[in-house]
């Protein structure tokens, strides 16, 4: 176990350099000049340099990339050029939200994938027609299927807020910077959830595009594993089809489906942009979307090398979930 | 049991489906009216003690800093929280005093003297005089970014007693006072502040806090979310009517929209999708409004590549184009052709362009099988997506090929360095800082100037340029020969003079709007109909 961990934090090292270094690349290569637009069209050119100066942006793009991952390495990711802060301080700020985001929308992906790879493996035509809708919603694009939920739950129905994390103006903003959190650990509870129902949209949205992957590989999964000997046997044993399903079947079909997990996590990931944007969700995606706008170089490499952090995290912990539910596998 | 969920999921499905179906009238009936409790209305003129205006930016503000702050999304925002000494009257681009109640310009217009309202405060109730003033405007050079251009050549600053503001210029500054009435303009802050944040002139403070003597101050400011605004007990003026200006960071139009529908926004100021004009025209719950501005979509053209080099090449695109149609196409009625080079209002008595569409013309001089890119900054109405697409075909019927690309911002001011491998035309809507003709011409066509996006340069253009300067006027005679030599190169060339498009609730009344403070209506003034 301590061996896999180690060869795996040395591979992630290596991709987080190899991450960093085409981010860099491409966004350096790309023709632009973000210090301009952080500025303004009428600053004198004395504040132009200056800025430029002071951001580095005068320096060969070697000797920036040099300096970039040494900074790298000490924790510091420079400064936004579109905020003037830190981009650490900069994803501190953002992070707690989008991590809230992918979590709630991962966990509403495994159940609903397990819902419909196990109705789609075993419930017949009732369950055919349920995947079939779940597909359509999955097969539209994001920002659609997000107006789309808007329009229904909140416009319509009235059940749910449209946009943002809080409509409460004095919810408290720490310690985790996730409103529900935070209002749990201040003892409000309205403001807990407010932050909940706040959730719900942007995470299910989310979620379905990945829980009708997980579906479909837990589907195929449980169909090869029924018809296996051992299922056979349980079933002329007289044991209930529950008993079978949770205690034989389900957990020798999870290798694929986890693997799956961690592949759709970090698409969710990717998705996030969008539906931060449309949700108005106050998290990385946001932070990213108006920064990509900008061409600020600093805080879209910051970003992806976190992001590519998690991945590689979560990537990890399937890897060791799966060596929990298959006793087959051997870290 | 997996049959049981089967149905039950399906049932839910289907009264969800169900629900979307139905019109929104009887949607109205099975929703809750949340908007009720929020949007206090009153048949008094006076201010309401809780009733709150809400309004959508699409991007967040990165700072409240006055000194700093030189962008368009936020400007709302800015102009709640401090004034400067000048400002424009609503709708027009005549100056009225804000601080100052009236101000004396010297013969040689070097010498500017401000006479300040009395008993003037700040929204914690301390007081300003000249002297406060003048490190304010101290502050703005000490700080020296974007903004910090407008103050560059003053002197001196006198403060002769507390209520005389003088500003002594080492040379003629064009528009000075357009300059003073900007919405990037200097603006006043409580010296309390700076000198308790002395050691970085309170950049970090006043980043995410206010401390001006606008209507509102800041309640909260939270990033990627949004802004509380407050009444402020101190203020100069009238009063606002609402308690409160609530403005949250919402990046998608539809969903701002949808918010609005439904009574959760007051305003849509900006950005509005010209196709969803009619269905919002027809909902007797929502209003449109349009108000002249100084936006003027301009096409550049790089005259630094080859294939543009020609001012005959370059005219013939224009020709080829039909601009008159292709405006009326893109914008309906909610753009003209502009009168001349300048803004409409800028400089009314110009010399028209000629925009005369000639396909035939236009096939004769241009070379057969030309490529360009055309390329526009995006924005959330899609209007310069539009425009760019339409520009392609047209191009197209004269055997022209137009590869449209969107760009970022940033990559746009990347152009001038490297001009020969920039695009062959940029699609953009720029707005000058102020209400001068000079603030127009020096931006675009001046050598060097901030929107030059492709090096323009003409000695005639520049010179005539400084020749209105010295002659310190606003009209044709100044500063019309500077716009016909620069149209007359077909380099930057504006085509579309647009409004500023507001959608808000059928209630709200007081919506007022100046034309050189783009994409905003003053929060101060609005107010709520029972």
């Amino acid at each position: 176990m301590i061996r896999f961990l180690a060869t795996r934090l040395v591979g992630a090292v290596g991709v987080l350099l190899a991450l960093a270094s085409i981010v860099f690349v491409l966004q350096a290569i790309v023709p632009g000049d973000p210090v301009r637009a952080r500025v303004g069209a009428n600053a004198s050119a004395e504040v132009v340099a200056r800025e430029r100066e002071r951001l580095g942006f005068d320096r060969p793009l070697l000797v920036r990339y040099v300096d970039f991952i040494g900074d790298a390495v000490r924790g510091s990711l420079g400064e936004s050029v579109r905020t003037g802060r830190p981009v650490l301080a900069d994803i501190g700020s953002f992070l707690p939200a989008t991590a809230a985001l992918a979590i709630a929308s991962m966990l509403l992906a495994i159940v609903g994938g397990l819902a419909l790879g196990v109705l789609g493996a075993l419930a017949g035509r009732g369950g055919g027609i349920v995947r079939l809708v779940f597909v359509a919603g999955a097969s539209a694009p994001a920002f659609l299927l997000g107006l789309g939920f808007i329009y229904l739950f909140y416009l319509k129905l009235g059940w749910l807020p449209a946009s943002g994390a809080s409509s409460v103006a004095d919810a408290p903003s720490g310690p985790t910077r996730v409103v529900f959190l935070d209002g749990l650990v201040a003892g409000r509870l309205e403001v807990a959830a407010d932050g909940l129902q706040h959730l719900v949209l942007p995470a299910v949205a989310l979620a379905l595009l990945p829980a009708v992957a997980i579906g479909r590989v837990l589907r195929s999964a449980l169909i090869e594993v029924y018809r296996s000997d051992y299922i056979r046997t349980a079933n002329a044993k007289g044991l209930e089809p529950r008993v079978v399903l949770w205690q034989h079947a389900l957990r020798n079909a999870l290798s694929a489906p986890l693997t799956m997990t961690g592949l759709q996590f970090g698409l969710l990931l990717g998705g996030v942009v969008v539906i931060e944007s449309v949700f108005a969700w106050p998290g990385i995606g946001l932070y990213t979307d108006q920064s990509i706008g900008f061409g600020d170089l600093p805080a879209i490499t910051g970003v992806t090398l976190v992001v590519g952090a998690g991945y590689v995290l979560v990537n990890v912990l399937v890897d060791l979930a799966q060596a929990l539910a298959d006793p087959r596998i051997r870290l | 049991m997996l049959r049981r969920f089967t149905f039950v999921t399906l049932l839910v499905l289907a009264s969800l489906l169900l629900t979307a179906c139905m019109s929104d009238d009887e949607a109205a009936d099975t929703t809750a009216d949340t908007t009720a409790a929020t949007t206090a209305s009153s048949d008094e003129s006076g201010p309401s003690e809780d009733a709150v205006v809400r309004v959508a930016f699409f991007a967040d503000m990165v700072t409240v800093d006055p000194d700093v702050f030189y962008d368009i999304e936020g400007d709302a925002v800015m102009l709640a929280l401090y004034d400067g000494l000048l400002r424009y009257a609503p709708g027009s681009t005549e100056l009225e005093g804000a601080l100052a109640e009236s101000w004396e310009e010297s013969d040689d217009g070097l010498t500017y003297t401000f006479h300040l309202r009395r008993d003037l405060k700040f929204s914690d109730g301390s007081p300003v005089t000249s002297d406060t003033v003048q490190k304010s405007f101290e502050r703005r050079t000490a700080v020296n970014q974007g903004p910090a251009y407008m103050l560059a050549d003053v002197a001196r600053y006198e403060t002769p007693d507390e209520q005389t503001f003088v500003i002594v210029l080492k040379q003629k500054v064009a528009g000075f006072l357009d300059l003073m009435a900007s919405l990037w303009g200097p603006k006043v802050i409580n010296p309390k502040v700076l000198e308790e944040h002395a050691k970085d002139q309170a950049q970090e403070f006043l980043k995410t806090n206010a401390a001006g003597t606008g209507p509102f101050k800041l309640e909260s400011f939270k990033q990627g979310t949004g802004y509380t605004l407050a009444r402020n007990p101190n203020y100069w003026g009238e009063p606002p009517y609402f308690a409160k200006a609530e403005v949250s960071v919402q990046p998608d139009v539809s969903a701002q929209l949808l918010k609005l529908q439904r009574g959760d926004l007051d305003a849509i100021m900006h950005g509005f999708p010209l196709a969803n004009l009619d269905s919002v025209e027809s909902d007797d719950k929502l209003a449109v409004e349009s108000f002249e501005s100084l936006g003027t979509t301009t096409l550049f053209l790089n005259h630094n590549k080859p294939a543009l080099a020609d001012v005959a090449v370059r005219r013939a695109l224009i020709q080829a184009l039909d601009v008159e149609t292709l405006i009326e196409e893109v914008y309906g009625d909610t753009a003209t052709v502009p009168e001349g080079a300048y803004p409409s209002p800028l400089l009314p008595d110009e010399a028209p362009v000629d925009y005369t569409a000639d396909a035939d013309g236009a096939n004769q001089a241009l070379e057969d099988g030309l490529t360009l890119e055309v390329v526009y900054t995006p924005d959330s109405s899609g209007v310069q997506r539009r425009l760019a697409d339409l520009m392609r075909q047209r191009l197209a019927l004269v055997d022209v090929t137009a590869n449209v690309r969107q760009v970022e911002l940033g990559t746009v001011f990347g152009y001038r360095d490297d001009v020969k491998n920039a695009a062959d035309i940029y699609v953009s809507t720029p707005t000058p800082d102020g209400a001068h003709p000079d603030a127009w011409g020096r931006i675009v066509w001046y050598t060097k100037g901030g929107l030059n996006f492709f090096n323009y340069s003409n000695a005639k253009v520049d010179a005539a340029l400084d020749a209105g300067l010295r002659a310190g006027g606003t009209s044709e005679e100044d500063y019309g020969e500077a716009g016909r030599l620069a149209t007359a190169d077909w380099a930057v060339v504006p085509i579309a003079q647009v409004k500023d498009l507001v959608v808000t609730r059928a209630d709200l009344d007081g919506v007022e709007h100046v034309p050189a403070y783009p994409w905003t209506i003053d929060l101060a003034k609005v107010s709520r109909s029972s």
